[in-house]
């Protein structure tokens, strides 16, 4: 056979009809026939190999579905302890904020700021104004009579806001001498006390138009002894408590334990006197009403 | 088989039944074997084994019809019996006999056909034949494959395959010719 030959006999047909010839159809028939059983023993383990491969998977697959729902049930968990740290820090932040706000710690912007949008509603607040205890004793409490001042006068340039600020300011002020029976070292308190003793007033005088409405009140660290029925003590708190009465620096010049009465002091007696006898001494055990009376401990 | 069985059938197995994938063993495996047993001499049912496992792990993934699922079970055998010889080499090996090398151990086509075994005696004259020329043999009848699917699992042309394919068969046929018995005088 020569190469054309060859050549002839390669395409498919020519192969075809070379495996079906008389020498070779046997064999081909021979390596074609039918599995005998010996060439398919291993199909049980093929098929357990097969089972066994299907219920991993299936097994993966419900693990991966179970992970999936783990995750999705751990999602609002994590965002709500998120939440919940960041509401508790905000909280925390908030109230540090609103204590120092109260006591004066703040610097002057801030302080101001602060009293400006939250002293004004909490000046509404009697249980705040003027509840604080006094913690001086009454025979040793100087009592101060003053004149109020005029809200015109004292306020600076009678703008609204500011009007607010200084009402903050005080209110601030006669928080802190109330519980902690000293002056604020603030410099907010020292600018307040400057403007008091620049109008030739206490403290307690200069802002008891912003904390009563143009009504005198009662200054926390005074009493409500049995003389001072119905009037607003002076400041005269720090002094009681150290000897550094403000009568200097806070233009108190009331004798000693002498009760203090305002021009607008209204209130009677009697129910003074009611109220000095169930006050105690303290935070916020004294009561006022109106901010007309005061009632200090030892009174009775 | 009717029309569309392969289709069905495969669409069982990959959806997990077993019975389909026994069906689907049956089709491939005996002629897997046989061609196994004329590459890879005494390693052709742990050969086949490994590539059904291989098959089982990729099943879900295939697309194709019947010659194609045919065509993709040859080649991970193949490529399993290749990895099975490359291991085999790297063994240190002493045979016991000289004679082992010489493959004496190896069925005998006479013996073969006394035995009636028609389908290991042809395997085992097509054993006899060139390497190359008995696998695209094999692959060419034995699994049935198109001349360019095997060109492609063999990494060669249309034409050498071809040519592979018509030599090796010429020679089978010459093997199984009669000879003229020669009248002695």
């Amino acid at each position: 056979m020569d190469r054309f030959d060859v050549l002839q006999d390669m395409n498919d047909q020519a192969l075809a009809a070379l495996e079906s010839s008389a020498p070779l159809s046997d064999l081909v028939a021979a390596l074609r026939a039918p599995g005998r059983p010996a060439e398919l023993s291993g199909q049980a383990a093929a098929v357990a190999a097969f089972t066994a491969r299907q219920e991993k998977a299936q097994h993966q697959e419900k693990t991966v579905t179970m992970e999936k729902l783990s995750n999705v049930r751990w999602l609002p968990s994590r965002v709500g302890t998120k939440l919940g740290a960041a509401t508790a820090v905000a909280m925390l932040a908030f109230t540090g904020v609103a204590a120092a706000a109260v006591t004066g710690s703040l610097p002057a912007p801030i302080q101001s700021f602060v009293h400006a949008h939250l002293g004004a509603v909490t000046s509404g607040r009697p249980s705040v104004k003027t509840s604080t205890a006094p913690k001086s004793h009454a025979g040793s409490a100087p009592h101060a009579v003053s004149t109020p001042p005029s809200a015109g006068a004292t306020s600076p340039a009678g703008a609204a806001g500011a009007a607010a600020s200084t009402a903050g300011q005080c209110e601030a002020f006669m928080r802190h001498v109330g519980w902690h029976g000293t002056l604020p070292q603030a410099p907010v308190a020292t600018s307040l006390q400057k403007a008091a003793a620049a109008a030739g007033m206490t403290v307690s005088e200069f802002c008891a138009p912003y904390l009563g409405h143009g009504k005198p009140t009662t200054t926390p660290w005074s009493h409500g002894g049995p003389g001072n029925n119905g009037g607003p003590a002076s400041n005269g708190g720090p002094g009681n408590r150290g000897g550094r009465g403000n009568g200097a620096s806070g233009g108190s010049n009331g004798p000693h334990g002498s009760g203090s009465t305002s021009s607008s002091s209204s209130t009677s007696s009697s129910s003074s006197s009611s109220s000095s006898t169930t006050t105690g001494h303290g935070h916020g055990h004294g009561t006022q009403s109106g901010g007309d009376s005061r009632s200090g401990n030892g009174d009775h | 088989m009717s029309e569309g069985w392969f289709e069905t059938t495969l669409a069982r197995a990959q959806g997990g039944d077993e019975h389909a994938f026994g069906a689907l063993y049956r089709l491939v495996q005996p002629g897997l074997l046989r061609y196994l047993n004329g590459i890879a001499i005494g390693a052709a049912e742990d050969v086949a084994a490994d590539s059904w496992l291989e098959v089982v792990r990729a099943l879900h993934g295939f697309t194709g019809d019947q010659p194609h699922f045919v065509a993709w079970v040859f080649t991970i055998a193949r490529r399993k019996a290749i990895d099975r010889g490359r291991y085999e080499a790297r063994r240190l090996t002493a045979p016991l006999d000289e004679t082992d090398s010489y493959g004496l151990l190896e069925p005998d086509v006479a013996d073969l056909a006394e035995r009636g075994d028609a389908t290991a005696q042809a395997i085992a004259l097509v054993r006899s034949l060139p390497p190359n020329q008995a696998e695209v043999v094999l692959l060419r009848v034995v699994a049935g494959l198109e001349i360019d699917q095997v060109a492609q699992m063999l990494g060669k042309s249309n034409g050498a395959v071809r040519v592979l394919t018509h030599r090796g068969l010429r020679r089978l046929g010459a093997a199984l010719e009669p000879r003229p018995v020669r009248e002695e005088v």
